[in-house]
């Protein structure tokens, strides 16, 4: 599949009512699920349920830039995406949330981060083989968190299980950006740069080897293209974020840059892909025994 | 084999929902999760092939529930919950208001609730039956509470009583009946009813009846009856009561074909062997 050609911009949604947080148990980022509307006086109510990451200063909103950024990256490489936007928030809308206490943090007004609630999918990462439609979904989505490093792909809810096929297999979809390049807080005072040099593959995810074994390594080389191709698309990925948040996240778009290009450089070597071949080659004609 | 059964234990369940609506958020119950403390694996009971449940689309459902299953299962092999902030122990209270707080997709989770359960393998098809209520035909009905007398009778005697009988009736006009063995001058009448379906009052109400026509039967036959029930663990829908009119009614006990199947089958025998011995003393005089 060739890279996708990307918007330039994200779309705008604005919120108008809250739902509720995505989980009962705390979270870190604390999403909620938030009505929103494609117009600003809301005529086209009741719209569509967001789930919105709520700006806060220096970390936080690192982690946002981190999503638009990564939300564009992932596309660019052909990778399956929640439709994403920036939810603007308005001065009413954030004083109900602050009277209310909501969240333990304050909401700001002006323009936040959200993808389209789904209703339709599970939270994953996929626990057995017998759940995955095509394993090699699972591959790409471990390469591009390589290029990305993302430390947190096997976190609750950061893979999503969705339109399962007539077997009852899951086709993969990747959720939840926020903490990519080595984290947010990574992200935010730019130590990222420093580390990238010596920064391999992304953690493994169960079932990785096992897609590998039985698979073989066609997704992963594939995947390395991708990534190369993939590069043309920074500097859009990188105007999808409002100009503000960068001055507010103290994060610098050309080091991002230079970073997700020197990595691309090494794309084979951060895959390992010489390792999967040596298994592919070793374990080649055996049987795979399910312990 | 009859299961042991669990007179220690202590059980607890809760019901498995799917949501059906997700922009008004309204869920349907869809399966069961039975589980006690003691034996650290959850049972779970999920709609089987061919099954229906009003307004849910089964085939659709289907992987989200076992996907739920399998990440519930997956979370207990390692103990440890996604977000879990303190040491909970598995399969408390408290290790499931976690578990719900994270299963908010399609699959959602009931709070806990205790359940009187004492042959789990066996009583969690009722239990099923009381909280998902699945839609049944007439004929699915009858094949589930004819297969527990079945079991109830046991081998022994279920070949004496009859399928698909007709007992005489009131002013002449036969009833049909479960099963039936017949005497001479005695007939003994084997029937049974589901309380935990949701048709549990209209059908009480029917057996109610027909068994007073047969009571009330124009032949000079004596008439025995043997009359057992399935109900959800501890009667969670309030069914009690339907079970104690059709004794009131009939001045009959009534058994639970899973907790009271030994006096079930003996009370069958008994009637059996009177209405055998009626023929006996005929035959002598």
């Amino acid at each position: 599949m060739a890279t996708q050609q990307l918007a330039p911009v994200l779309p705008v949604v604005h919120a108008y009512a809250d739902h509720r947080p995505v989980l009962d148990v705390k979270t870190r980022w604390e999403p909620r699920r938030v009505w929103c509307t494609r117009t600003a006086d809301h005529a086209d109510a009741p719209g569509q349920e967001y789930v919105v990451k709520f700006r806060r200063p220096g970390t936080g909103t690192a982690a946002l830039i981190s999503e638009v950024v990564c939300h564009a990256l992932l596309q660019a490489l052909g990778l399956p995406s929640l439709v994403a936007a920036r939810v603007s928030v308005g001065e009413r809308m954030a004083r109900s949330y602050n009277d209310a206490r909501t969240v333990d943090y304050e909401v700001l007004p002006g323009l936040h981060f959200g993808t389209a609630w789904r209703p339709d999918v599970q939270a994953g990462p996929p626990e057995s083989w017998e759940q995955l439609a095509d394993p090699e979904e699972l591959v790409r989505i471990w390469a591009a968190d390589c290029w990305l490093m993302t430390p947190d792909r096997r976190t609750y809810g950061n893979i999503l299980l969705a339109d399962p096929d007539s077997m009852g297999r899951f086709h993969l979809i990747p959720a939840d950006q926020s903490d990519c390049f080595l984290g947010s807080g990574s992200l935010q005072d730019g130590s990222y740069t420093g580390r990238s040099a010596d920064h391999g593959a992304a953690p493994y995810l169960d079932l990785l080897e096992r897609a590998f074994v039985e698979r073989g390594c066609v997704a992963l080389h594939d995947m390395a293209r991708r990534i190369a191709g993939a590069t043309a698309a920074v500097p859009t990925a990188l105007k999808r974020v409002p100009d503000e948040w960068w001055a507010e996240a103290e994060v610098n778009q050309r080091d991002l840059a230079a970073c997700l290009h020197e990595r691309a450089n090494r794309a084979r070597i951060i895959l390992e892909i010489e390792k999967w071949e040596g298994l592919g080659n070793a374990t080649a004609g055996g049987h795979l025994f399910d312990l | 084999m009859l299961l042991q059964a669990d007179t220690f234990s202590t059980y607890s369940c809760a019901t498995l929902r799917c949501l059906v609506d997700p922009t008004r958020g309204i869920t349907v119950p869809v399966g069961v999760v039975l589980w006690s403390r003691a034996d650290r694996h959850p049972r779970f009971r999920l709609p089987s092939e061919g099954e229906r449940i009003e307004d849910v689309p089964i085939q659709t459902v289907m992987p989200y529930l076992r996907a739920a299953q399998t990440q519930i299962e997956a979370w207990l092999r390692r103990g440890q919950l996604p977000y879990q902030t303190e040491p909970l122990e598995s399969l408390s209270d408290r290790w499931w208001e976690h578990v719900r707080g994270l299963m908010q997709f399609t699959v959602q989770i009931d709070p806990p609730r205790p359940v009187d359960c004492v042959r789990p393998d066996e009583e969690m098809e009722t239990l099923f039956e009381a909280l998902v209520q699945p839609v049944k035909t007439a004929r699915e009905r009858a094949q589930r509470i004819d297969g527990a007398v079945k079991a109830a009778l046991g081998r022994q005697y279920v070949t004496r009583f009859k399928r698909q009988q007709r007992a005489p009736g009131f002013r002449g006009r036969p009833v049909s009946v479960l099963r039936m063995a017949e005497g001479r001058n005695a007939v003994v009448v084997v029937e049974a009813v589901n309380l935990a379906l949701k048709t549990a009052e209209r059908d009480s109400d029917t057996l109610a009846s027909r068994l007073r026509r047969i009571q009330e039967n124009s032949t000079k036959r004596k008439v025995r009856l043997v009359l057992g029930y399935l109900a959800s663990p501890g009667g969670l829908n309030g069914e009690g009561v339907l079970k104690d009119w059709i004794e009131h009614v009939t001045n009959t006990p009534m058994y639970d074909l899973t907790r009271q199947s030994a006096e079930f089958r003996r009370t069958a025998a008994e009637a059996l062997a009177e209405a055998e011995d009626s023929l006996g003393v005929l035959a002598e005089g």
